[in-house]
């Protein structure tokens, strides 16, 4: 037995922060891994398509079922257990546990509720000097981990830590048919380019795709495939559509004292430019680097007095044209360190004077919180333009590109956007090449010109050698790209893959690889 | 010129929730600067000119160092941490003149004692006057504009319905009326300047007081309890669909009082 | 006193004694000592507004002269400063209540002066030694009660929201910080000091009595140059008045439905106030802010539209009798708060209630 319901029109299962609206019958809520299995063996007996959904903070749709019934994990949440490897400690969590509660439950060193995975483990762990965290920042910490894994996040902390993708140790994934397989990283491994491994009473031997997954920039356009894989990474960004993860393991850093620094900038290229020296330079040691254009500042300064989430943040310096935000570790001669900041931001017209730092968690979640505001202030200002709250008020892009391309990245556009008349502003995870370019629509004919813009944007990306989602994933929205990067040959192979693990073809439709028409 | 400012290291209220009860919830908050304090730090390191000193103190248990630390950070020359155990449970009585005491026996000479209006966390303000009295100068609440003059100082205070402005002796007790919201933060240059600063700690016997005269003991009012207000908010809460229902249950409420 | 707050004050071991015998510097404090056993009564300063002719009382010494006779067997006095146009006054101060009046006619102090005022009230204390001390908690009394307080050596309960007499004890009543706690505090020594929110009593009945005027002497305190003092005149009303507050906040993104509030506070008596985000925006005047950085309001009702309800502003309505939300966010924290919460369109039902509104004082009229 397990629980199932009729969704209403307007059901929250519906839909995710993508604002998409899907279709679905019922909502079905498995309380563990032998139910959700359950669940599986059901609907692909009668070949009824359902959709994974967890904590449905996705940007592409993801959770957003087209047809048939959603599978939420909601349930299935929390840390359960520690333990320790080679590597260092990893917890082992359900599915739709958040980033903020592994976090919190880490932060309260009070594992007496949890189990030893390894012996010892806890023990271990609690009476080490320093406490430790979940090390992806994915921005949006109420976001699954299961969530996170399928679509391997990343984050302004994947400058220092990476992406998802290496921080996960053992999954345990039920199978579209309901078999199920729990394995660690390093025990199915694909020789060249076939790999095998056993299910339940079933045995899988299959080709990859031929394509190689793009791991120079920060990518998170579905799954990696490359010659002698890891089993582990074909789930990992593959968005649910080959199976449903019901439990994981993920390591864990330990944590040190953070500092929070604002650089200010008198322009833009004054910026960027301190962001190459930064980049270089060993000595800073950044846990990431993010950007905010002048564009970005001025829209801060513009909302900042009507919005009540900025209530804290304090006033924009005045000469500021642009701003540097990132985090150091309290470690090391900081004296030394800050000595190095000091040097390239005075190259490019910056100060330690003309700066924000803060220490304590309250300081620091004010800097976020300037940060983070910009999609909001756009949104703000578009209501403001239209003295209505606007439906579509924005166009964000996704988008990285190796170190050497940015210059020309940034270049183009900005070139395209003001060809094609358009506000926009630019802010984001530049340390990976990778910012945010917003643009803002005030009008229809806005949301048309800036379609053919981002499509424009993300072939220059890909040609760049770059990937045109790199952190959001693909979803049901994105699709196009997927075929942008590893043309209908690929997506085919992805499919051929699918079809042998889900051959009724229920699982996840519509996501990475669209539907099959 | 001298300028003390006191201050005190207050639990973020921006942070807390509610629980179910209405209560807050206080455990787990972070501790942040008074932001009043926050706001009248500011304004004297912006008054402050060359050769001139900005002295911070608070009473408060050790961690109470955090936002002294802070102080620092903005640009304060010199940080005391008047604490110890004893103080603990002081009422404003007893709070005042701790750090009356502390001010006659270490800044006797400031050319003003700065504060801010209130605390956030439920202090109503009444410290900076008790200390006035018990120093025996001038008080100036509600302050405004704050500039120099001479000698002094002159200050306009704002009472609401009046305005006023006064000639302000050195050596008098400045309360500044407003507050920042927004707040501020620390330089990359203040947070090394402070890093090489130290905060000193001033306990009871530094400051020459008797047990009996601090903490709870030296307190002149005691809490008898504390219960959930008798008032407590009902908290009904109703969805509404048709605004003219919405607007009937106000209307309704609002004839009851009339 | 002007000479003695420089560098030399820390050797000066007689700083204040000059114009006062009694006070010492502290560390070497000795506080008054009130005859414990036989204080009684209750003295009250009675604050005055408004200058000559418009003179009248404030509305909280009224109120807690009117609470005072509850409070106390004993006698119920009062203080007030000002020339020959407080004598206006006298009929109406004794007519709610008060038994003795001391009226102090310095010229220094007919203009209000902490410093001088709190050293006149502390000498008069120390003559007819009340049990209880009782001020209203507005900008003057907050200032005022602690100097007294703390030259007395005796304790103060801030803005308190209920006093209850135990014989001469008093119980006082006041908030915790923006929860739904308050607290019960006792003062330990006489007299028992405490500041009193407007609105916690009721306003007595208005009517003429007689009783005894004494003037009271009072030379020495602290002198205070006043350069000059100007009467702040915001658009009449005072939002602190106001028994229902109409406020809005940055749920209202329209800038027309302000004079749909302003019509709804017209037709049901009340006022219109905001958050601070309007402020700032620029749609209202600084003097309808209600918070922690605008006004403390207690009026009976409080009808939040499209407020969050972040804890800066839940501190300026804690007083309030009875707070109605009205958000489409379900989440905002005043929803917590309030007494009845509608999760619905601000803007939608401030029209509908001013269409309602005219559809029901049409028919009653």
């Amino acid at each position: 037995m397990f629980y199932r319901q009729r969704i209403r029109s307007d059901s929250k299962y519906l839909t995710d922060e993508s604002k998409m609206t899907g279709k679905g019958e019922h909502v079905i809520i498995p309380v563990d891994e032998s139910e959700l299995r359950e669940v599986m063996r059901v609907n692909n007996s009668k070949g009824n398509p359902v959709t994974v959904s967890a904590m449905r903070t996705g940007v592409c749709g993801g959770c957003v079922p087209l047809e048939g019934d959603v599978i939420s994990l909601e349930r299935m949440t929390g840390v359960i257990g520690i333990g320790r490897d080679d590597r260092g400690y990893f917890v082992r969590v359900l599915p739709c546990t958040t980033i903020s509660e592994i976090n919190r439950v880490l932060r309260s060193r009070d594992f007496s509720h949890l189990s030893d995975v390894t012996e010892g483990a806890r023990e271990m762990l609690s009476s080490e000097p320093v406490p430790y965290f979940y090390p992806v920042d994915p921005t949006e910490m109420n976001g699954s981990i299961g969530g996170n894994i399928a679509c391997n996040a990343s984050g302004p902390r994947t400058y220092r830590y990476g992406p998802t993708r290496d921080w996960v140790r053992r999954l345990m994934v039920v199978l579209p048919e309901g078999q199920y397989i729990d394995f660690t990283r390093g025990d199915y491994v694909a020789e060249g380019r076939r790999i095998s491994f056993p299910a339940g009473r079933s045995y899988f031997s299959f080709d990859i795709p031929s394509y190689d997954f793009n791991t120079d920039v920060k990518n998170a356009a579905g799954p990696m495939f490359h010659e002698n894989m890891d089993l582990i990474d074909m789930f990992v960004g593959s968005e649910g559509i080959f199976g449903i993860i019901a439990e994981a393991d993920v390591y864990i850093a330990p944590w040190h004292p953070l500092v929070s620094n604002i650089l200010f900038f008198p322009t833009d290229r004054d910026c960027l430019d301190a962001v190459r020296e930064f980049r270089e330079d060993d000595l800073v040691d950044p846990e990431f680097l993010e950007y905010m254009d002048c564009g970005s500042l001025d829209l801060i300064r513009r909302v900042m007095s009507s919005d009540p989430a900025m209530i804290r943040v304090p006033r924009l310096p005045d000469g500021a044209g642009s701003a540097l935000f990132f985090d150091m570790q309290e470690a090391g001669d900081m004296d030394a360190r800050y000595a190095r900041v000091a040097e390239i931001a005075g190259r490019h017209g910056g100060s330690l004077d003309m700066s924000w730092c803060g220490r304590d968690a309250t300081d620091r979640e004010r800097m976020r919180e300037l940060r983070h505001s910009i999609p909001r202030s756009i949104f703000e200002y578009v209501a403001s333009l239209k003295g209505e709250m606007p439906g579509i008020h924005k166009m964000g892009t996704d988008m990285s590109v190796p170190d050497e391309a940015v210059d020309e990245m940034m270049s183009y556009y900005a070139e395209q956007l003001d060809a094609a008349g358009l506000e926009y502003v630019m802010f984001g995870h530049i340390g990976d090449n990778h910012p945010h370019v917003e643009i803002i629509l005030k009008s229809m004919e806005d949301f048309e010109r800036a379609k053919e813009v981002y499509a424009r944007f993300a072939a220059k990306a890909v040609e760049l050698g770059g990937s045109p989602s790199a952190e959001h994933g693909i979803g049901k929205i994105k699709t196009d790209y997927m075929r942008m990067m590893y043309g209908e040959r690929g997506v085919e192979e992805i499919r051929r893959v699918k079809a042998i693990l889900d051959p009724k073809d229920i699982l996840c439709r519509g996501n990475l690889i669209g539907v099959v028409q | 010129m001298r300028f003390a400012v006191a201050v005190k290291q207050v639990p973020d209220t921006m942070e807390m929730s509610v629980d179910e009860n209405g209560s807050l919830v206080r455990a787990g908050v972070p501790s942040i600067l008074n932001p009043y304090d926050e706001y009248a730090l500011t304004r004297m390191l912006e008054m402050r000119s060359e050769g001139d000193e900005v002295i911070v103190f608070t009473m408060g248990p050790p961690q109470a160092r955090d936002a002294l630390v802070k102080c620092l950070e903005l640009g304060a020359d010199e940080a005391y941490l008047i604490t110890d155990r004893a103080f603990a449970g002081a009422d404003v009585w007893a709070t005042a003149r701790a750090l009356t005491a502390f001010i006659l026996k270490f800044v006797p000479d400031a050319d003003l004692y700065v504060f801010g209006r209130q605390a956030i966390d439920g202090d109503t303000g009444q410290v900076p006057y008790e200390v006035a009295a018990q120093l025996g100068v001038q008080q100036f609440a509600y302050t405004e504009e704050l500039t120099r003059d001479g000698d002094g100082f002159i200050a306009v205070q704002d009472y609401g319905d009046t305005r006023r402005t006064c000639r302000v002796p050195r050596g008098s007790v400045v309360s500044f009326g407003a507050v920042d919201p927004n707040g501020s933060l620390p330089t990359i240059s203040g947070y090394l300047r402070a890093r090489g600063m130290e905060v000193r700690e001033v306990d009871r016997v530094a400051i020459g007081l008797g047990v009996y005269s601090v903490g709870l003991k030296g307190s002149m009012t005691k809490i008898v309890s504390t219960r959930t207000s008798s008032g407590s908010r009902r908290n009904r809460k109703v969805e509404i669909n048709d605004p003219a229902v919405g607007a009937g249950f106000i209307v309704k409420e609002l004839e009851a009082v009339r | 006193m002007s000479d003695c707050s420089g560098g030399s004050c820390s050797s000066c071991s007689s700083c204040g004694s000059s114009d006062d015998p009694d006070r010492l510097p502290p560390g070497m404090l000795k506080v008054y000592d009130l005859n414990q056993s036989t204080a009684d009564g209750v003295l009250v300063w009675i604050e005055t507004e408004g200058f000559g002719e418009d003179l009248r009382m404030a509305d909280v010494s009224a109120e807690l002269l009117g609470a005072a006779r509850g409070l106390s067997d004993g006698r119920v006095f009062g203080v007030v400063f000002g020339g020959q146009e407080v004598k206006a006054l006298y009929p109406r101060i004794f007519g709610y209540g008060v038994d003795t009046l001391y009226h102090v006619r310095e010229r220094d102090l007919e203009v209000y002066r902490p410093e001088g005022y709190a050293s006149c009230i502390v000498s008069l204390i120390k003559r007819i030694e009340p049990a209880t001390v009782l001020i209203g908690a507005t900008s003057r009394g907050r200032e005022l009660a602690p100097r007294i307080a703390s030259e007395l050596g005796t304790g103060l309960t801030a803005d308190c929201t209920g006093l209850t007499a135990d014989g001469r004890r008093i119980v006082m009543t006041r908030p915790a910080f923006g929860g739904n706690l308050v607290a019960d505090i006792e003062c330990l020594r006489f007299p028992q000091m405490a500041t009193v929110r407007p609105g916690t009593f009721p306003m007595p009945e208005a009517r003429d009595g007689t009783g005894t005027a004494i003037y009271w002497q009072f030379s020495g305190g602290l002198s205070k140059e006043i350069m000059f003092e100007e009467t702040v005149t915001e658009s009449g009303e005072d939002i602190r008045d106001a028994r229902i507050l109409i406020s809005l906040g940055d749920g209202i993104r329209d800038r027309s439905l302000i004079d749909v509030a302003e019509s709804v506070a017209r037709k049901v008596g009340g006022m219109v106030s905001c958050s601070r985000s309007l402020v700032e925006k620029g749609w209202m005047p600084r003097s309808r802010q209600v918070g922690m950085s605008g006004r403390t309001v207690a009026p009976e009702v409080y009808i939040a539209f499209g407020i969050s309800g972040a804890v800066q502003h839940r501190a300026g309505i804690s007083g309030a009798h009875k707070v109605i939300a009205v958000n489409s966010d379900p989440d905002a924290p005043i929803h917590h708060y309030a007494d009845l919460s509608l999760i619905a369109d601000a803007g939608d039902i401030l029209r509908e209630m001013d269409r309602a509104l005219r559809g029901s004082r049409s028919g009653k009229q």
